[in-house]
């Protein structure tokens, strides 16, 4: 099975507006909506975007920009697209060139998505206690990799009795 | 410490110091956004992204030199806390430069004890920036990894 994000050229308006609409629901509406099925992990990664969109310019000290609308959208769908219901939330952090990077770090394994732009991403899974680099691979249309990975560690998280969905 | 090397405009060119010494500790600021809780509840852990160079046209990763903190003598965690940073990370000066990178000095209006770390960012080195920070002001409560 191949695992796609969207590509700029169709990202489309309903998707977009799809992505505000979460984000600014916010969290609580979200999930206490009536007949809600929003996963956990989207409505938190929607939140955590929303807010990182919103940074002021200079956040971090210097000159950084907030992250932007279309790294933000990007990394949204990339998310639908490689996690399972049952996921645990990612961390969200920004970059300092308008750039993101999705984050899990469960029982010593971290995988680090670095979204420089649409359709563009490294993504690296391993340890910093380990002594060996881990894997690290270049994407830019086919996810299935990360989607495995996202799947091993959301069957730990399962296993652990984590998950609530 | 002697001035860097400027363009015509003004900017410092990437250099290495030579009043920075392979022996000499910089020091990187943390920000909260580069903080995160992870998902084994295993606590708050600070970001590889914190260890990035800027967005600015030939810019490095920002840092402070210990030395010229402690020469000039200012209180680091005074002069190194507030606004957007809740810690601070040090490293030695001589792994940077094993790692190809060049650190140099380049104060700012606000901030005489200002340098840069210039070379070339990637990912494998931002990771590798992350196993090689030791704190130099501790976040109660965070690792390092």
């Amino acid at each position: 099975m191949t695992v796609s994000a969207f590509s700029s050229h169709d990202s489309n308006v309903l998707s977009l507006d799809l992505f505000r609409l979460r984000a600014g629901l916010g969290v609580e509406e979200l999930s206490t909506g009536a007949g809600n099925t929003l996963p956990d992990w989207e409505a938190a990664a929607a939140k955590r975007l929303e807010a990182l969109i919103r940074l002021d310019h200079g956040w971090d000290g210097h000159a950084a920009p907030p992250v932007s609308f279309h790294n933000a959208h990007f990394a949204f769908q990339m998310l639908q697209s490689i996690c399972g219901d049952d996921a645990p939330a990612p961390a969200i952090v920004p970059g300092f060139d308008g750039d993101l990077q999705v984050e899990w770090q469960y029982g010593g394994v971290q995988i680090e998505l670095h979204v420089l732009a649409a359709n563009e991403v490294i993504a690296w899974r391993g340890s910093y206690d380990a002594e060996d680099e881990g894997e690290e691979v270049e994407l830019e249309n086919d996810f299935t990799t990360v989607e495995r990975w996202v799947s091993e560690l959301t069957s730990l998280f399962e296993a652990d009795g984590r998950a609530t969905a | 410490m002697e001035e860097p090397p400027r363009s015509p405009d003004g900017k410092v060119i990437p250099h290495d110091h030579a009043e920075i010494l392979n022996d000499h500790v910089v020091i990187r600021r943390i920000s909260k956004e580069h903080l995160f809780s992870a998902q084994d509840g295993s606590g708050t852990r600070i970001s590889s992204m914190a260890y990035q160079a800027s967005s600015e046209p030939g810019g490095g990763m920002s840092i402070d030199l210990l030395n010229l903190i402690v020469t000039l003598g200012h209180d680091s965690a005074t002069f190194l806390l507030g606004g957007a940073y809740v810690g601070a990370v040090r490293f030695v000066v001589e792994p940077l430069r094993a790692m190809q990178f060049k650190v140099g000095y380049d104060p700012l209006v606000d901030n005489e004890c200002h340098g840069e770390v210039w070379g070339k960012f990637n990912d494998r080195k931002k990771r590798a920036l992350k196993r090689a920070a030791r704190w130099e002001i501790e976040i109660p409560d965070v690792s390092l990894t």
